[in-house]
């Protein structure tokens, strides 16, 4: 599989944490020629799987052997999974609503649910680590930094262009955003 | 005596290790799981082939 991306960028990040969105899992988990390619870019990088992310990926196996498949396939020694505990669930929710407010603020009130739990995790944690989506409707610049972009060509009964892109989350973003919510 | 460790000091992880399958195990789930799209995709598609 052809991919086309600036090697500069990927080599700048390559000890960063990886935080797959649900669309990024599904390609990955369904195509060979995808999870070859993908790993072969990302060889140094750790992905990090958000519960929230897990779920969604999951929701659809409703046959028991295929939801056997793909958790086995969570199970990759490569993947490491965003746990939950008192601490993270207060600081997600907290920011969750601030989230919320600014989407809705910036003419992005039917964000979806999901998209707001996966951000509000982004903001709490510290460590370094890029989002990888195919959405660039509610992942956008709004609240990240787009640190680059690549384009596979995917082979989905026609050729396809994928554009993933990789977002860091901006605190001060988040911040600027937070104190221009009116009274 | 059981050393007592001062709350400071103790560091809540933030992920954890999701397992141990390694890189030829998982690519053979990938295939598994590729060809059962496809072939539901196959069905699907003659499911909804008009038919005259």
């Amino acid at each position: 599989m052809n991919v086309h991306y600036n090697p500069q960028a990927i080599e700048k990040n390559k000890e960063t944490y990886l935080v797959f969105d649900t669309n990024i899992l599904g390609s990955y988990s369904s195509d060979v020629e995808f999870f070859k390619t993908f790993n072969e870019v990302f060889k140094d990088n750790i992905i990090l799987i958000d519960p929230i992310v897990k779920l969604e990926f999951l929701r659809g196996a409703f046959r028991e052997q295929t939801y056997k498949e793909k958790s086995k396939f969570l199970e990759y020694e490569k993947f490491s999974i965003m746990i939950d505990h008192q601490e993270i669930y207060k600081k997600t929710y907290e920011n969750a609503f601030n989230i919320a407010r600014i989407y809705s603020h910036n003419g992005k009130s039917n964000i979806p649910l999901g998209d707001i739990l996966i951000i509000s995790r982004l903001a709490s944690y510290k460590e370094s680590c890029l989002f990888v989506t195919l959405d660039k409707s509610d992942f956008s610049t709004l609240l990240f930094d787009r640190i680059t972009v690549l384009t596979f060509e995917r082979k989905v009964k026609a050729e396809v262009l994928e554009h993933v892109q990789l977002l860091r989350f901006n605190q001060s973003k988040y911040k600027k955003h937070l104190s221009d919510l009116p009274d | 005596m059981k050393k007592k460790i001062k709350k400071e000091n103790v560091k809540t992880p933030i992920f954890e290790k999701a397992g141990s399958r390694p890189y030829q195990e998982v690519i053979g789930i990938v295939a598994k799981i590729q060809s059962k799209i496809e072939e539901f995709n196959k069905k699907r598609e003659s499911s909804i082939s008009p038919t005259y």
